[in-house]
């Protein structure tokens, strides 16, 4: 038993089992012994009262057969003798004879007795109890004679008698308790042992929660059933624990569930009543605001809106909880932090099974990174607004040039030098959209990711000089001074030729568009390990500090620049960024301000010195014009542009035919048998592709040179081209002096094998 | 009232009786009388003795206790047989008496006693001087103007009778 237990249940106190089970048993025990003292005391009583009336009785016969004789022969001596005998009775008081005549005739009285009456008395059956004493009166007959009256007094006290019995009683009642109590204490054995440990053992399960004990068998039937029933229940109550135990876990478990997905809740989850009122909000709520829980609850939240929030969302809060709807609305927080965070709260009523609402519960959304994108993606979407109404303009602005000059060619009566130029008008233009167009194209790829490199070994100096070559007419246009440094040895790098150029040539562009006339611009590409920095300063207009962290996204330009550049579409830096970036590279713009002038760093990877023996020089772009010429078929159903292409074509001395459709180019090739076929790949009747492998089944197509010449540059587009049996590819618009390289390549290889063939 | 009256009457009626009976001087002869009644009460007699029809008590002279034992015994018995009392004229006509009292007047009788009431089984109860001398088994006697009794034990057992020990007590004296 525990000591708290010992506490609780006091040995031999009246409450406990003990204490009852001796009480029961010592007050049944007086019970029984007060109800048999008193039968015996009265039975006792009895006894004794019957006792003396017979000893009176037959004391009164004995009296009367001694003192019949002398009163029959009046022997008044003879009589007192008898009577006097009586001392010998101590309980008898008076003893009296009385004469025939009533007169006292002989008479005893013991001392301190009363004197027996004078005259007889009338005699009466029987004794009488008077006061203390029995009284006897007796008529002694003899022979029918009355001879007389005795009369007896004897005491009668049955107190003094019933007191010495009271005292053996009282003897034998202890005795009898004291036998109780040592069987009460025997049986306690029997029957509270049990008992006890029942108690101890509930004690032990209540206080040490200890689930395993069980009761022992007891020796007496009823206390076994007791202990079976309670072992039973231990049972029901250990089963019933562990399901407890089971669904409280499961509980725990799903509630660790519901605050895991609370907690990863940017701001947690909040309820409120059925009022609206808040009551709850998760801790990362709470911190947001810096705020406690009680402060948060009821509207205490709304402290926290955004003045201009406060009224339009508590009016809204309340409407949702006049209608019991959902709630979603976007709010502002003043954090703790002093800064407004936009959140996105939201929530559902909890619903009664009868539809009663309790509550609401919902969530409280981050939308800050939301927000900066849809303010990006509105600043996006304005910049491509900008974008286009440019590309508009700058697609525009070439048009007009060309149209006057095709006007002016297309006047009789010009000299030769009007015709060169109104030629050099239009060549112009249109180099510069096709320039602008190519940037679009290669900023599209590079974005999509669709631009792949073809990297080879080429010299710093041969990247550089295809640059400056590209950059060289708007940098004499403007008559800018234009110097360039370059590394003291020879330098060779793994790139994509083109691009590294194009980048570079873009930087310079770039330079020389927003840098006034006559403005200092310089070039200096230094190799230094690891990598290769070109840096192209200019005097320019500069950058403001705020437009430097843009200035390479695409679609991006200098407000301001805008009126006084040669118009752009803001995506020359985004495609060297692209470029340099796919070559690993990396681009900065730095600049003091407006109107200081600005530095472009371009940096690439690898650079070392260049051997000797692997150098060779890139081939020029540009190249003077082939000597041996072919026969060339263009075929495109824009006869205008079959028709320019087959201009320049003839202008570089090639025999020209041209086709508007398959059929045709089918049918003029089989007429002309034309060493190259230049087609456009999307034509109404029949596409290139097709064309092509037509071509290629024909006798002269087998070994001509196809060229397909398309708006479509990507590389499945290419591939397909090679499938249908295209030698080259090439997009739109194409470049005359490109195809002329490719034409070129050609016929010389042609050339060369004919060569070859009359050599064997 | 009526109740009270009564009670009254009945009262002075029991005590003039009573008075009447208290004042009367010492009656010898009653006294005498009473004594050879009750005397039947303390002597055995053999039973073939007794008729069963009668006890006798036979009276020699003293004609005065012979009346009042008329009085005293008429109606009543004796060892459960009616008692009679006749007077007889000599001792030989009391041998069927179970009692025989001889009178102080006829004491001279005493002398034929024995003669007589040989072999009977007869008290004789005699009233003389030396009573007891002639052969009687109880003789009565006055000390101190009392009747008392002195019995002879010898001259009733040759009688065949016996005495019971309470009456020898009360006996002034006892021959054995």
């Amino acid at each position: 038993m525990s000591p708290a237990a010992r506490g609780r249940i006091r040995r031999g106190s009246i409450s406990s089992v003990r204490g009852q089970l001796t009480f029961v048993v010592l007050l049944t025990t007086a019970m029984a012994l007060l109800t048999m003292t008193g039968a015996l005391l009265y039975r006792d009583l009895t006894d004794y009262r019957q006792a003396q009336i017979t000893d009176l009785t037959t004391e009164a016969e004995i009296i009367t057969l001694l003192t019949t004789p002398a009163l029959s022969f009046e022997d008044r001596q003879a009589a007192e003798r008898n009577l006097a005998a009586l001392s010998a009775k101590p309980e008898m008081l008076t003893a009296a004879l009385y004469s025939d005549s009533g007169e006292l005739y002989a008479s005893y009285a013991r001392r301190n007795a009363a004197p027996p009456p004078a005259r007889a008395p009338v005699p009466r059956a029987g004794v009488q109890l008077v006061t203390g004493r029995l009284e006897l009166t007796r008529a002694i007959q003899r022979n029918g004679e009355h001879l007389g009256v005795l009369y007896l007094s004897a005491a009668y006290d049955p107190w003094t008698h019933v007191r010495a019995y009271v005292g053996v009683l009282g003897l034998m009642m202890l005795l009898s308790l004291a036998v109780a109590l040592v069987l009460s204490a025997r049986l306690r054995g029997r029957i509270t042992g049990p008992v006890e440990a029942l108690a101890a053992l509930a004690d032990d399960i209540v206080t040490r929660r200890d689930p395993a004990r069980r009761a022992p068998a007891f020796q007496l039937e009823e206390f076994s059933v007791v202990a079976q029933a309670f072992n039973s229940v231990l049972d029901e109550s250990e089963g019933r624990t562990r399901e407890l135990q089971d669904s409280n876990r499961a509980l725990r478990k799903s509630e660790n569930l519901y605050r895991a997905i609370g907690e990863s809740i940017d701001y947690g989850v909040w309820v409120t009543d059925a009022e609206g009122r808040n009551i709850y909000a998760s801790d990362s709520f709470l911190k947001l605001l810096g705020v406690t829980q009680a402060q948060c609850s009821d509207l205490g939240w709304s402290q926290a809106l955004h003045p201009d929030d406060v009224e339009g969302a508590l009016a809204a809060w309340r409407e949702c909880v006049r209608t019991g709807g959902v709630w979603y609305r976007e709010l502002r927080f003043r954090g703790a932090d002093n800064r407004y965070h936009p959140v996105l709260a939201q929530g559902v009523p909890m619903r009664e099974e009868d539809g009663r609402i309790t509550g609401w519960a919902g969530i409280n959304l981050d939308i800050a990174r939301m927000k900066k994108t849809e303010n990006a993606l509105r600043k996006a979407n304005r910049r491509k607004d900008d974008f286009l109404a440019t590309l508009a303009h700058e697609l525009r602005n070439p048009l007009a040039p060309i149209r006057h000059a095709a006007r002016l060619l297309g006047m009789k009566g010009l000299d030769p030098a009007q015709h060169q130029m109104a030629r050099d008008i239009i060549g112009r233009q249109v180099a510069r959209m096709a320039l602008l167009l190519d940037d679009l194209l290669e900023v599209s790829r590079i974005t999509r990711g669709r631009l792949e490199l073809r990297k080879e070994h080429v010299s710093l100096a041969a990247l550089v000089k295809a640059a400056v070559e590209t950059s060289k007419p708007l940098l004499e246009a403007k008559q800018h001074e234009f110097t360039v440094r370059m590394p003291e040895v020879p330098v060779e790098l793994e790139v994509d030729p083109l691009r590294i150029s194009q980048a570079l040539s873009n930087l310079l562009t770039n330079a020389a568009k927003y840098t006034d006339a006559g403005g200092q611009i310089s070039l200096e590409v230094r190799s230094l390990p690891g990598e290769t920095v070109f840096e192209v300063r200019d005097s320019g207009i500069g950058l403001p500090a705020a437009a430097l962290p843009t200035i390479f996204e695409m679609f991006s330009q200098v407000d301001s620049a805008i009126d006084r550049s040669e118009g752009g579409l803001g995506i020359g830096l985004a495609l060297v960024k692209g470029l340099v970036a796919l070559h690993g590279g990396n681009v900065e713009a730095a600049s003091e301000g407006p109107g200081k002038g600005s530095l472009f760093t371009m940096r690439i990877p690898g650079g070392r010195p260049a051997e000797p023996a692997a150098t060779h020089e890139r081939r020029p772009a540009l190249q003077e014009a082939a000597t041996s010429r072919g026969r060339i078929l263009v075929v495109d159903d824009n006869v205008d542009a079959a028709a320019t292409l087959a201009m320049v074509l003839r202008s570089y001395g090639h025999t020209v035919a041209t086709a508007d459709c398959g059929k045709a180019a089918l049918a003029i090739g089989e007429q002309q048998r034309p060493d190259v076929v230049i087609l456009d790949i999307g034509m109404p009747d029949m596409n290139g592709y097709e064309v092509a492998q037509r071509l290629r089944q024909t006798g002269w197509g087998s070994g001509a040179l196809l060229v397909a010449l398309t708006g479509w540059g990507q590389k499945e587009d290419i591939e397909r081209a090679h499938r249908a049996g295209f030698d080259s590819h090439m997009t739109k618009p194409a470049d005359p002096e490109e195809i002329e390289t490719v034409l070129e390549d050609f016929l010389k290889s042609r050339r060369a094998a004919g060569i070859a063939r009359e050599a064997s | 009232m009526f109740r009270t009256l009564v009670v009254l009457c009945m009262l002075c009626g029991y005590a003039a009786v009573n008075s009447g009976h208290t004042l009367e001087t010492y009656p010898e002869d009653a006294v005498k009388a009473a004594f050879v009644y009750r005397f039947a009460a303390y002597v055995k007699w053999p039973e073939d003795s007794l008729p069963p029809d009668r006890f006798t008590i036979a009276v020699l002279g003293a004609g005065d206790v012979a009346a009042n034992l008329h009085a005293l015994t008429s109606g009543r018995t004796l060892l459960g047989r009616p008692v009679q009392v006749r007077q007889v004229a000599s001792i030989h006509q009391a041998d069927d008496a179970q009692i025989l009292f001889v009178g102080n007047d006829r004491h001279t009788n005493l002398h034929a006693l024995r003669s007589a009431l040989a072999g009977r089984a007869t008290l004789v109860v005699s009233d003389a001087e030396d009573g007891l001398n002639w052969g009687s088994a109880i003789n009565l006697l006055l000390v101190e103007h009392r009747v008392r009794f002195e019995i002879s034990v010898p001259a009733a057992e040759q009688a065949g009778l016996k005495i019971s020990s309470d009456l020898l007590t009360l006996a002034v004296e006892v021959r054995q």
